[in-house]
């Protein structure tokens, strides 16, 4: 999210939306498009799925836009519904992986195609990114990426503010950790 | 340095104090920070956070993504109903609007038309109730089945028979 971004649906066009004509969708897509597909792209395990995801959150937008009462504001409700299908869509696969293989416990370390992919800085930090839980992911996404207040990922993720701070905390934790022991690894290669 | 009780300490301070520059820490902290080299990395990373964080955010959706949401959203129904089979606003039903009042006095015309027009049922059936309802019924499959010449020394003509006698006595 550039700071330049406009953040806000005006009336009219949330009145197109919800009579569900094709000029309510593109401005609600040109208002926070770029900004549910970061969400998606950062909270899910693989960057391609991000695009399906957008479109998927923007279909739900249109379809539940009856049901938005204006009592949060509709960014608000709008990034409820992305984080809550993203960690759908996260708790299916973990699910269909789980009773794929049953047998195979989940690790932890790098696969193979993330370790290629970790030559590459920015997607070294996302796969650290993504080796948290989805949570505490999504409070570090909506928080650093979105630059959001802990207000509004408090009534986005429909979680306490004090739970939105302690889970930044631990996130910004785990992520300093993975950067020293990533640092490490590096320095030792680099000595031997 | 190394110290894992106040390198734990330190580490819990450094990254619930990201929020506020503006924090110091305990000077017993302090002290650990300076000396500790773990800990220094470990600042270093929790500064490093910030930037490397900007840079996700230079991700864009690829420049069709629209159009390809715009055909989503126009497809016919398949697995589940989109919410929208055509971007148009909603036109109301051809023909003539029927008022509320007269669609409901409509509604109760035609109940009485319709309940006026059932047989009426004898005081003795009202009394005898569901049994009456089951003779009658008997007495119906009798004409139909009994004398049915597919039925001969069937179980089901037997039983028949004998409910009809029973019924008979009654």
């Amino acid at each position: 999210m550039t700071s330049n971004e406009t953040l806000t649906l005006d009336a009219n066009a949330l009145a197109s939306l919800r009579s569900g004509q094709a000029r309510g969708l593109e401005q609600c897509y040109r208002v926070y498009g770029a900004r549910v597909y970061r969400i998606c792209r950062n909270l899910l395990p693989q960057n391609t799925d991000a695009e399906d995801a957008t479109q998927e959150v923007f279909l739900k937008v249109m379809e539940r836009i009856g049901q938005f009462e204006g009592r949060a504001s509709f960014s608000t409700w709008l990034h409820r519904i992305a984080v809550n299908h993203c960690l759908n869509r996260i708790e299916k696969e973990r699910r269909r992986q789980t009773s794929a293989l049953d047998d195979s416990l989940p690790d932890s370390r790098p696969s193979p195609s993330e370790a290629s992919a970790l030559a590459e800085g920015n997607e070294r930090f996302e796969s650290f990114l993504r080796r948290l839980p989805p949570m505490q992911r999504a409070v570090l996404v909506l928080r650093e990426v979105e630059q959001m207040s802990y207000t509004e990922i408090s009534e986005a993720l429909e979680i306490p503010e004090g739970t939105v701070m302690s889970r930044l905390a631990r996130g910004r934790e785990r992520l300093a950790s993975m950067l020293i022991h990533r640092k490490g690894e590096s320095d030792s290669r680099c000595a031997s | 340095m190394k110290n894992d009780k106040t390198c734990g300490e330190v580490r819990e301070w450094l990254a619930n104090s990201r929020e506020d520059s503006s924090l110091r820490p305990p000077e017993r902290l302090a002290e650990h920070l300076s000396a500790c080299d773990n800990c220094h990395a470990y600042r270093d990373a929790l500064d490093a956070l910030p930037q490397l964080f900007g840079a996700l955010r230079r991700n864009q959706p690829p420049a069709d993504l629209f159009n390809r949401l715009q055909a989503k959203a126009n497809e016919p129904f398949q697995e589940e109903p989109r919410p929208f089979k055509n971007l148009e606003p909603a036109k109301p039903a051809a023909g003539p609007r029927v008022p509320l009042f007269l669609r409901a006095a409509a509604g109760l015309l035609g109940f009485f038309v319709v309940t006026a027009s059932l047989p009426e049922r004898t005081g003795k059936q009202q009394e005898q109730g569901v049994s009456s309802g089951t003779a009658e019924l008997f007495t119906q499959l009798d004409r139909d089945l009994l004398h049915s010449p597919r039925l001969d020394s069937t179980p089901e003509r037997e039983l028949l028979a004998h409910l009809n006698r029973l019924n008979e006595k009654k």
